[in-house]
């Protein structure tokens, strides 16, 4: 399945765009698109699926769009 | 606002009767059956290595129930919201004189009172930072492993030195903005809980619960999914409550002992501890033509984060982004460094370096215009962003964005437009009014709404049809006193055409509500309350499907009013209730919402699309007898889009101008050698009743399309321009420019003695 990730943060450095497009297969998670990428697993590591905050190990659906994030923001 | 039942209305808070009847717990009215009191032995000392912690004494105490330090920690033993590099309790080195090296618990206050006493720390103390600059210096000792910088940015735009070329006019200026206290009314506290599941659940005051989890998870190592966090009530926090404050260390005790567990700090501890308003230093140069233009901008800003980062970067990114004002100038250049030092503690505070930024631009702004001989605010027109523009580094503004129609609206009002006439109404001829001089001065400011471009901002709302028919609205950001359950509320009343009595609000619950994002950066009533409005609309969707089919009429032909769906023509309807019960199960809908951000990458900081404005004008009064300087009108002329609810919109601006009036004129904390020299309410100065002026608040409601009803937020905009337009006001009344904040009556003494002497 086609998923679009998003990177944001220290997080930019895993891929040379914030935003792109991976074939993964069904069942993939937030927590599988890290690995993949070198992310390392912590409890930093927060994700958003389809734009709704998902824990890392939610199954994703074809074409879902996911964010990879720590929650480093206040103001 | 016409046609809308509830949106625009004065509807008093719904949380307004608990809290006058004492009803509604804050997290220091908890208390449980079993319980004990959490204290913590602070470190005094501004930098030193710890050589020895001995607990043995304050163990045998009669009372004592734990006396717990960094051994006890399972966890990484930091926290920090940008960068884990703050010990929870900590083992071989402190940092600020707020540091914690143990944690108490006691079966009552006064014994763990007395057990601190009895901890014995050995300490060697370490060359103290207490200058920003110094922690800049080559040879400076690193407070941290990776030096002493947190975080710096540099910024180019157009041609600095062709800039400055082309201006008729450049002024060049230092401004000096002092730490802050947040001051909130209940100071940190909570009460932690574990169940024989291993549950934990911490209420607490704080500004964002989910984070919260993560912080606590991470720093003990305890698994997230075992930690409730709930923070629905909060007792003012404007900044400060967003980083941990004693969330930890209520996990930690209660994890530990078992009990209830109660921490409570004093105000002596509070103002020791918390992240206060950063001190930064700004240099302008701001070069303009003849005829008015902003041609060339150059800044230095050097920000004392104090010994450890928590939103130290965030905050600088901010500093930078607000420090060319909403302004168009074609040739810039930023330099702007964050460091560490033992000054205390610094991080999010109303303003989150707009603030101190706009103390230098729109005090840059008046000289300028002084010198070209312009009026003050019609040079801020000339140059103001549109609707349209590039802003300063580099983002389109393509979203509303009011600061020109603010502008325009503050000229035309009295205090400014007949100001002359207004300084003049002094009556010379009473004793007490003889040696008062007026000015009239106004500045103009702009803050981004949300996080900015960089990370996700999201927010989400959950409601219920109860059986009742009322509707259970789930939200997981806080109640800091702002009003903002209110404001949602109406929006959620508006959609659903329900009476905010027949809406149950619940808050911050990790367990029971979505992550809805922080409670800060002037975001809750804009994406909250979108999320909430996109909730509604789906939940009055789902009711009038459930209609449609008891009714036996297509859906579409429904409408929601007066708490019940309907048929057009007003022949059939159900109510609320009746819908409830014919659905079978309970009616659930969501809103997700996410900010817009600028759809590509910009090369520094936090840029944000969603701006809120404001332009004040105040009318000042200075005792060149005394140097006393009273503020005796203020006008505000914000823009948050569309008001969702005028009392809440006037009391933010209210209370906004006064926190603004503190930190012109009376507030500082004092610290001298890495120690705090005003930790109390006798000594750190707060504006009160009696100092807050007339002030009248005239909105301009330039509607944005994505937010709720065309609304955006508030909050922190009401205080970011109060303390450059009394600077200005000040520098009108008596010909004096100070930069350097506060202007204490002992600074105008001796600002006018210089004159003198002059």
């Amino acid at each position: 399945m086609k998923i679009t990730v998003s990177l944001f943060g220290e997080y930019r450095k895993y891929a040379p765009e914030y935003e792109f497009t991976l074939e993964l297969p069904d069942g993939a998670t937030p927590l599988a698109i890290a690995e993949r990428l070198g992310i390392p697993r912590t409890a930093s590591l927060w994700a958003l699926v389809d734009g709704r905050r998902a824990p890392v190990d939610a199954a994703l659906r074809e074409g879902s769009a996911v964010s990879l994030f720590q929650p480093v923001g206040g103001g | 606002m016409a046609g809308y039942k509830y949106i625009g209305k004065r509807i008093a808070r719904i949380d307004a009767r608990p809290k006058v009847d004492g009803s509604l717990k804050y997290p220091s009215d908890l208390y449980e059956k079993g319980m004990i009191w959490g204290r913590v032995l602070r470190a005094k000392h501004p930098h030193a290595r710890i050589l020895s912690i001995d607990t043995s004494a304050a163990e045998k105490l009669q009372g004592v129930v734990a006396v717990l330090t960094h051994k006890d920690v399972k966890g990484i033993n930091r926290f920090g919201i940008e960068r884990q590099d703050q010990p929870v309790l900590c083992g071989d080195r402190v940092r600020y004189v707020g540091d914690a090296v143990a944690l108490i618990g006691a079966e009552t206050k006064e014994i763990a009172e007395k057990a601190l006493g009895l901890i014995r720390v050995e300490y060697e103390p370490l060359p103290l930072v207490d200058d920003p600059r110094k922690a800049l210096e080559k040879d400076c000792i690193l407070l941290h492993e990776k030096g002493n910088i947190v975080h710096e940015l540099h910024f180019t735009r157009g041609d600095i030195g062709k800039g400055f070329a082309g201006a008729d006019v450049v002024v060049e200026q230092t401004y000096r903005t002092q730490m802050m206290d947040h001051a909130f009314l209940e100071t940190e506290a909570g009460l932690a809980t574990v169940d024989a599941d291993g549950l934990l659940t911490v209420r607490c005051c704080g500004q964002y619960a989910f984070r919260d989890v993560t912080q606590i998870a991470r720093a003990l190592d305890y698994p997230e999914d075992k930690i409730r966090m709930v923070e629905p009530y909060t007792g003012g926090a404007f900044g400060g409550k967003d980083e941990v404050t004693v969330q930890i260390l209520l996990a930690l005790l209660a994890l530990k002992t078992r009990r209830p567990s109660k921490i409570w700090l004093s105000r002596e501890e509070h103002f020791i501890t918390c992240t206060h308003r950063h001190p930064v230093e700004i240099k302008i140069k701001t070069g303009a033509t003849r005829d008015g233009k902003l041609v060339a901008h150059e800044v230095w800003a050097l920000q004392d984060g104090g010994a450890y980062a928590s939103l130290s970067g965030p905050v600088l990114c901010l500093v930078v982004e607000h420090s060319c004002g909403p302004y168009r100038i074609p040739n810039l250049k930023v330099d702007a460094w964050a460091v560490y030092t033992n000054n205390g503690m610094s991080g999010a505070f109303r303003g989150f370096g707009a603030t101190q930024a706009h103390v230098a631009m729109e005090s840059q702004m008046d000289i300028l215009a002084g010198k070209l001989g312009l009026d003050p605010l019609a040079f801020r027109a000339k140059n103001v962003i549109r609707q349209g523009d590039v802003f300063g580094i580099g983002q389109p503004m393509i979203m509303a964005f009011g600061v020109d129609k603010t502008i325009e609206k503050a000229m035309a009002h009295p205090l400014w437009a007949e100001r002359e006439r207004v300084k003049g109404e002094v009556d010379r001829t009473r004793p007490e009014d003889r040696w008062k001089k007026r000015g009239v001065g106004a500045a103009c400011a702009f803050q981004g709404s949300g996080l900015g471009k960089g990370l996700p901002d999201y927010a989400a709302t959950t409601m219920e049809l109860n059986r009742d028919g009322t509707v259970t609205l789930f939200q997981g950001t806080i109640e800091i006193g702002q009003g903002s359950y209110t404001g949602i509320a109406q929006v959620a009343a508006e959609v659903l055409d329900l009476p905010l009595d027949r809406i149950h609000f619940v808050g911050a619950d990790t367990k029971r509500t979505l992550d809805s994002g922080t409670t800060t950066a002037s975001r809750v009533m804009y994406a909250a309350g979108q999320s909430t409005l996109l909730a509604a609309k789906n939940m009055a969707a789902l009711i009038r499907e459930a209609a449609a089919k008891k009714l036996g009429v297509p859906a579409e032909s429904l409408e929601l009013r007066d708490a019940a769906v309907r048929t057009g023509d007003g022949a059939r309807s159900l109510s609320y209730e009746e819908v409830a019960a014919a659905a079978g199960e309970t009616l659930k809908a969501e809103g997700i919402f996410n900010i817009p951000v600028a759809d590509r990458e910009f090369s520094m900081g936090l840029p944000h699309l969603v701006f809120c404005s404001n332009t004040q004008v105040v009318l000042v009064e200075v005792d060149t007898l005394t140097g006393e300087i009273a503020v005796k009108k203020a006008v505000a002329v914000p823009d948050c889009g569309t008001v969702i609810n005028p009392i809440n919109v006037e009391g933010q601006s209210e209370g906004g101008i006064v926190m603004g009036m503190g930190y012109a004129l009376w507030e500082e904390n004092v610290l001298s050698k890495g120690q705090f020299k005003n930790t109390g309410l006798s000594t750190y100065i707060l504006p009160s009743s009696w100092d807050a002026p007339e002030i009248e608040t005239i909105p301009v409601e330039i509607p944005e399309e994505s937010g709720p009803f065309g609304a955006r937020s508030i909050a922190e905009v009401t205080t970011t321009p109060t303390a450059p337009a009394i600077l200005n006001a000040i520098a009108d009344a008596i010909g004096v420019r100070f930069t350097e904040l506060p202007v204490t009556p002992e600074k105008v003494l001796a600002a006018l003695d210089a004159r003198k002497g002059a």
